[in-house]
């Protein structure tokens, strides 16, 4: 009996070690205080970024574990709270005064509280995820049978859950936080198994209206400002249609970056050896300083790492499917977070997408993003050992 | 039923390959790109890197000195060094304040000016941040603030202060006692640390660059290593040892504020200039400025595309400005304007009242033989500061109307036209023309000659020349009666003036010249008028440029200030050699001939020495120089409230030695009162002018003797 209770003891222990997603954290931890140290050596800030980095790292252990002490159920019932409240600071972001929420180029996005400054729109597009998936599961129990009118009823419910925040974040403004979403809430509508036809008819229409917009943002950039669509953005719309029509200043960053990644060719450049200063190097451009540091091969292992993440999410979502559609929700709109966050970043990087200010998850520094990614992955891994534990019981 | 379920199970499973199909080929396509600017294009951007650039850094020179003719300096630079910050990027107030407090060990910044700029604000701030202790205590009393106060400050809560409005306060509850509580060497501190303040990070700001003395430059430059951010550096600046004298034609330059002057920019630019250079602004500095600015030095630097310099080459050699040697004899010019002003200061205390628009005097001396200008004085007296001061330029500016000095070429004039021949005479009686109130000389004179007109001044005479130049032949004129007159003389009468310089330019070498005021109108009164100098105005230097041409045969001669150019070199004792000379240049030969002239020169010697001469009675006589010359007093006027004030211009011409002249000189005293007995200050001016002349160079002479004795 004793023997067995020891057994039961050291399993209960085991569902919560999964290896393959504590290596690959393990990992991309690496990655990303190696490239944030090569960055710093360009010594273009005074601040020690490695070891704050360490400490949001720590900290966001400490909330994957925090996580693991709530069960699928109770996330379950905390969703709608946790969405409302994530609603709530974005509003709360936007009517703050300047003393606490500085407008920092052009954009209210932060709060600034004495040591440290919040990023709410991070933190948001988990609990958005959460409650999106959330809905849906509760949609599904509610009509087993699908028709077309209840799938446009879900499709309606996903629509509004989405666009609350994407709307405050518009009036920060932050363009690229809000494409985020919007992204996120159409990848999890096409899994939500709404019928092709009105996922069809609304692809159509949403394509229809961004190629308007573009078009007109591109036709006539002085009226966009007019509308209030803030000068930075329609730069950078315009530098990615017509790279010739480029201002000086909004490509000298990305030269400087792009021409640094190039540089590195394929064996890099090794520790310490970076030739090109240029800014936000540990932030949004870290790609570059790996490109230049580590070459093709470990430019190539770093996107393989993030290759590997989303097939693990992937075969966790459908496994999970079966139990808990809830679960495996949360793992799709968290790869679909992953997804567009490091297919925008890099590709800004290699000069195939548009120069936005988003973070290469796992990797840049800072404290908002490591914290809300970590959030994030808190609850996979949840649903991770969640699923463990069925599969145990299923074998017994 | 069941068939829709099967469908549904299925849909998933499908729609999930179909995204993760998606990931996998967005991955590609990164990968593919990856490769392309990595590998493909990978040497490209390596390249660029590597890609160096040049720049070329010119480092300005020291600008030309200026000697006078003997040698002596008259512009020198003086090197001014100065002491700047450049601070690195992130520096704290805690680093300012130690290179504020290494400086002010190595250089004084304690002067009157420097020191009340302090604040109450500064002190508090040097006691807060001078020590951790003070800190503490001073942070700590923040967090204790009562409520009472807080409330004063509209706030809560003390974290509810801005960090900006928090330190203010910190500062604020720092008591007088405290901060007030400083030695002089750090209120020194205090006073670097606020020029340290003042700059922007990766910019130069000058910290002391008045009064920097070598010493304080040397203790800097030695020091260096350990005052980061901190540069000495050496510029230089004009300075005059001859203080104000002359200054007015030396000019001056720009400073590098002002840099090149904004309405000549592409002139400047073009020639190599950079916007900050300063430049001649007036005067010779402006005339000579390509001579005077030298070459600069221009370094390359070979740069990587981030800034790391991998090479440096001197392309050109910097080459300070080159120097220049005047005409002008400075003991002598110093003399010469100690006289005019003596004599015009003696002719204003004579009757101040009378005098009240006799402000100027202005003294022109030349070497008639070679244009060579040996002293250029012009005196003005401001009446509200009752001072007198140099006003050089005025020679060159001011045109006035000369009298009978001109009669000299009045004289010519009726030679060359044939309407008088040597020896022709006139009865020197006033002409009345119909309608023109009736003219005559200053006395009636009887009959004169062409040798008396000029040494008793007959206007008659000059006006019977006019007259005749003029068509009208009448001899005597029949007073009361209309003159015929064809106005093609007075274009022919200018012509022959201007063979003299006057009323044309004398092509001196210096930015701006006055060529007078010709009168709008002809007519045989107002032609008249012209032939005793009372119509059209003339300068100072034109003057002098016509008494030369008479004592120099008829020959006209460009007059200069500049004697020679010499090639700069590092000694300060001595000139380098000679890059080149300028040459007497004779700009035309009056048309007269040779006998005419020597009838006019004969005029001009009997003014002084005939007894009947209108300078007789000055003393002329008496010089063993021989001199000649020619008087001159011409009507001018000032309006009161509309009331005409008849003044006079006194004028004098003159050269000596007679028969080999070497010096000519012309003096005008515009407007001076009608005094009785008046002082008579051109003659007084004219004759300290060319005694002094003499005297100087009787003992430069000496002197010469002597040296050369010496070296037998």
């Amino acid at each position: 009996m004793i023997e067995n209770g020891d057994i039961a003891m050291s399993k209960k222990q085991s569902y919560y070690i999964q290896n393959d997603f504590i290596v690959l954290f393990i990992l991309f931890v690496c990655v990303s205080l190696l490239a944030i140290y090569n960055a710093q050596q360009l010594e273009q800030y005074d601040a020690n970024f490695v070891l704050q980095q360490i400490v949001w790292f720590t900290l966001g252990a400490g909330i994957v574990a925090a996580i693991q002490f709530f069960d699928m159920d109770q996330l379950y019932k905390a969703s709608p709270y946790i969405y409302w409240f994530g609603v709530l600071i974005l509003a709360v972001l936007l009517i703050s005064p300047e003393s606490i929420a500085r407008t920092v180029n052009g954009a209210k996005s932060w709060f600034h509280l004495p040591g440290f400054s919040i990023q709410p729109a991070e933190f948001a597009k988990i609990s958005t995820i959460l409650f999106l998936a959330a809905t849906i599961n509760k949609h599904k129990i509610k009509y087993e049978i699908s028709s077309i009118k209840t799938d446009t009823y879900l499709l309606a419910k996903l629509i509004v859950i989405t666009m609350i925040p994407v709307l405050l974040i518009m009036r920060q403004p932050d363009f690229g936080t809000a494409m985020v979403y919007l992204f996120i809430a159409g990848m999890i509508i096409i899994l939500s198994g709404i019928d092709w036809k009105i996922i069809g008819a609304l692809i159509v229409g949403i394509s229809g209206i961004i190629a308007a917009a573009l078009g007109f943002i591109i036709r006539f950039p002085e009226l966009a400002q007019e509308l209030g669509i803030a000068g930075y953005q329609v730069d950078r719309i315009l530098t990615w249609f017509d790279p010739s029509q480029q201002s000086s200043d909004a490509t000298f960053h990305f030269d400087r970056a792009y021409m640094a990644l190039g540089s590195g060719q394929l064996f890099g450049k090794g520790m310490g050896n970076l030739q090109v200063p240029f800014p936000e190097a540990h932030t949004d451009f870290i790609f570059s300083v790996i490109g230049e540091s580590f070459g093709f091969i470990g430019s190539a292992v770093v996107i393989f790492l993030y290759f590997m993440l989303l097939y693990k999410l992937v075969t966790l979502g459908l496994n999970v499917y079966k139990h808990s559609p809830f679960a495996a929700y949360i793992s799709f709109g968290f790869l679909s977070l992953l997804l567009i966050h490091v297919f925008q970043n890099i590709g800004m990087t290699l000069g195939i997408m548009p120069v936005t200010g988003i973070p290469l998850l796992l990797i840049s520094y800072g404290g908002s993003s490591v914290l809300s990614t970590m959030i994030g992955f808190g609850l996979v891994y949840r649903v991770a050992v969640e699923h463990t534990i069925q599969n145990d019981y299923l074998f017994k | 039923m069941v068939k829709r379920n099967k469908k549904k199970r299925a849909q998933l499973p499908f729609r999930i390959n179909i995204v993760f199909f998606v990931v996998f080929l967005l991955f590609s396509v990164l990968i593919m790109q990856l490769g392309v600017v990595q590998i493909l294009q990978g040497q490209d951007h390596q390249d660029e890197i590597e890609r160096t650039i040049q720049d070329t850094t010119k480092i300005p020179v020291p600008r030309g000195k200026i000697y006078d003719s003997n040698h002596e300096v008259i512009v020198d630079n003086k090197p001014l060094y100065s002491i700047t910050y450049t601070p690195a990027k992130g520096t704290q107030a805690e680093d300012r304040l130690d290179v504020a407090e290494d400086l002010a060990e190595l250089i004084s910044m304690d002067s009157e000016d420097d020191l009340k700029g302090i604040t109450e604000r500064d002190k508090r701030e040097y006691w807060y941040i001078k020590d951790e202790e003070n800190k503490d205590k001073a942070d700590e009393r923040l967090e204790q603030l009562d409520d009472e106060k807080l409330e004063e400050l509209g706030v809560e809560d003390i974290n509810e202060l801005s960090n900006a409005e928090a330190y203010s306060q910190t500062l604020e509850l720092i008591t007088e006692e405290e901060y007030e509580d400083v030695t002089e060497q750090d209120l020194e501190i205090i006073a670097i640390k606020k020029e340290l303040d003042k700059a922007y990070s990766l910019t130069p700001q000058i910290i002391k660059n008045e009064d920097v003395t070598p010493e304080e430059y040397a203790r800097v430059a030695e020091n260096l290593d350990r005052l980061p951010g901190v540069n000495a550096t050496t510029d230089w600046d004009r300075e005059y040892p001859y203080g104000n004298t002359f200054k007015s034609l030396l000019g001056s330059i720009t400073t590098q504020e002002q840099g090149i002057p904004k309405d000549a920019e592409q002139h400047y630019l073009s020639r190599g200039y950079s916007r900050n250079d300063r430049v001649g602004r007036s005067g010779l500095e402006e005339h000579y400025e390509d001579l005077l600015r030298g070459r600069k030095e221009q370094i390359q630097y070979t740069t990587t595309k981030n800034g790391t310099v991998v090479g440096t080459e001197t392309v050109v050699e910097g080459e300070r400005g080159k120097d220049l040697v005047l005409t002008i004899d400075m003991e002598f010019q110093e003399e010469v304007d100690k006289i005019v002003r003596e004599e015009l200061e003696t002719l204003i205390r004579e009757d101040p009242y009378q005098h009240r628009y006799a402000n100027d005097a202005l003294a022109v001396v030349i070497d008639p033989r070679t244009g060579e200008l040996l002293a250029v004085s012009g005196q003005t007296y401001d009446r509200e500061d009752e001072e007198i001061s140099n006003a050089e330029f005025k020679t060159l500016y001011d045109a006035h109307r000369p009298g009978s000095i001109v009669k000299g070429a009045t004289m010519l004039a009726g030679y060359e036209s044939r309407v008088i021949s040597p020896g022709s005479s006139f009865y020197d009686r006033p002409i009345e023309i119909a309608g023109t109130p009736s003219k005559g000389s200053w006395t009636q004179l009887g009959t004169v000659n062409d040798y008396t007109a000029l040494s008793r001044s007959s206007n008659v005479y000059m006006f019977y020349i006019a007259l005749k130049m003029g068509g009208e032949n009448r001899y005597p004129f029949p007073n009361g009666s209309k003159a015929s007159f064809n106005p093609a003389a007075f274009q022919e009468m200018r012509n022959y003036f201007q063979q003299f310089g006057l009323g044309a330019s004398t092509g001196i070498d210096f930015p701006f010249e006055s060529t007078g005021y010709e009168g709008p109108d002809v007519g045989p009164g107002l032609l008249m008028d012209f032939a005793i100098g009372q119509y059209d105005t003339f300068t100072a230097m034109q003057m002098a440029q016509y008494v030369a041409t008479i004592a120099n045969d008829g020959y006209r001669i460009r007059p200069h200030f500049l004697k020679e150019v010499r090639n700069p070199i590092a000694s300060d004792e001595e000139l380098g050699s000679v890059y080149r000379s300028v040459n007497t240049e004779v700009l035309n030969r009056i048309q007269m001939d040779q006998s005419y002239i020597e009838r006019v020169q004969e005029g001009f010697r009997r003014v002084f020495h005939e007894p009947r001469g209108t300078g007789y009675n000055h003393g002329w006589n008496e010089k063993d120089y021989n001199p000649a010359g020619k008087t001159g007093t011409a009507e001018d006027e000032e309006f009161e409230d509309g009331r005409k004030i008849d003044l006079e211009n006194l004028s004098l011409v003159g050269y000596a030695p007679y028969d080999e002249p070497e010096v000519a000189f012309a003096v005008i005293v515009p407007k001076t009162g009608k005094v009785s007995n008046r002082h008579p200050v051109t003659h007084e001016m004219g004759k300290r002018i060319l005694d002094t002349y003499f005297e100087i160079k009787e003992e430069r002479d000496e002197e010469a003797q002597e040296e050369n004795s010496d070296q037998d």
